[in-house]
């Protein structure tokens, strides 16, 4: 609540003192600082809402369908790649090597440890020489594995509808 | 479309202590998984059964199984299929 | 940045058939890179990769939601790019390599990504 009423209330001593309050403004028009912006109060908004500009509101309603439309489209046409020239692609490598020389001085790597597969096993002739797979485990892989082959080997599409249609528009 | 699938690895999920079971194509690509194990593992064990092969090409091809304490994982190829089956030992 | 092209030229040995791992920005222009001489020059350059950027805008309006990878299968070649704007990782490998692997390389390269990331963010 606070914040809305600093928004919309009147430019007051609270600038000239310099120091935020609840009555600061949150946002400061980049284009024009200047003090000649309308400050709406929050009455005033309700009261004069119908001598706001209608045109200019259709227009922007109308140039945001035609933005959104825009974005929602896949046009592959548009692969306007703008290609770059041999010039600006060298200077870049150069600029990328440099920054990156740099960040790999600043910026250790974290330290790949070599991999031992084995080091946890204290005595691994005592392992290998064990019992290997039971027959049960080989014949439970094997059966699995034929059995899915089969099942893959009849995966099919199936055609419900079609994909490409006629834009047909009714007469 | 993978109905007959998805029913062998519900099958093999019903063996006792049998956690999950992958299936991976020639491409290392994931066609179906089930249970714990995640489809990220596809690649390696594609990778696994095809390097294994390499030690005896004229044979058929070889079950791999890796093994911890509690837990073992069985690997073998079928034509264009690698399976992957992951179980409490 | 050496160490950095040492952990990219690990990556490429990793996946057999992987020919070109690149870092580059939104217009293709490579901040860095590892080739082997199998890579087909053509597709390392910014007009190629630049594609990219536009093809994720135009996806994302397919009600999907926001691209994260772009996977192209050629006759001969793959090419996997991933998003992470304003960066653009592509993967340049043989059409018969392991395509799941390549998408795992990913984890591997995003500690990698916020020293790049510095690279780029000011020009842009």
């Amino acid at each position: 609540m606070g914040c809305c009423y600093s928004f919309f209330c009147k430019d007051g001593d609270s600038q000239q003192r310099g120091e935020p309050n609840e009555r600061t403004h949150l946002l400061v028009d980049p284009v024009s600082n200047s003090a000649n912006i309308p400050q709406y109060n929050s009455e005033d908004f309700l009261n004069n809402s119908n001598t706001l500009p209608k045109k200019t509101d259709e227009q922007s309603a109308l140039n945001r369908i035609l933005q959104e439309t825009a974005t929602n489209v896949i046009d592959v046409a548009a692969l306007d790649s703008h290609n770059l020239q041999q010039h600006e692609y060298v200077e870049r490598m150069r600029q990328y090597s440099s920054k990156l020389q740099q960040a790999c001085a600043t910026n250790k790597l974290p330290v790949r440890h070599k991999l031992c597969v084995l080091q946890d096993i204290p005595a691994p002739e005592k392992i290998l020489s064990s019992e290997s797979v039971s027959e049960d485990d080989l014949n439970l892989i094997s059966t699995a594995v034929t059995k899915a082959a089969a099942a893959i080997g009849e995966i099919k599409v199936e055609h419900k509808e079609d994909m490409v249609v006629l834009f047909r528009v009714p007469d | 479309m993978e109905k007959h699938l998805d029913r062998v690895m519900d099958d093999v999920l019903s063996n006792p202590g049998v956690t999950s079971c992958v299936f991976v194509d020639h491409q290392g690509l994931c066609l179906g998984a089930r249970g714990k194990a995640s489809t990220e593992c596809a690649g390696i064990i594609g990778a696994i059964a095809d390097q294994a092969a390499k030690l005896e090409p004229q044979h058929k091809s070889p079950i791999i199984v890796f093994e911890n304490d509690t837990r073992a994982c069985i690997i073998q190829r079928n034509g264009t299929i690698t399976g992957a089956i992951f179980k409490n030992i | 940045m050496e160490e950095l092209r040492k952990i990219l030229l690990e990556l490429l040995s990793k996946v057999p058939g992987l020919y070109c791992v690149l870092i580059t920005d939104r217009d293709g222009v490579p901040v860095i890179k590892v080739l082997t001489d199998k890579a087909p020059d053509l597709a390392t350059r910014p007009s190629f990769l630049s594609t990219f950027g536009l093809a994720i805008d135009q996806g994302s309006k397919l009600g999907l939601g926001k691209a994260k990878t772009l996977i192209c299968t050629y006759s001969q070649y793959q090419i996997i790019q991933i998003n992470k704007l304003p960066l653009i990782i592509s993967f340049i490998a043989s059409d018969t390599s392991n395509t799941g692997h390549i998408l795992g390389l990913e984890k591997y390269i995003d500690p990698l990504l916020v020293n790049l990331t510095v690279a780029v963010a000011d020009t842009q």
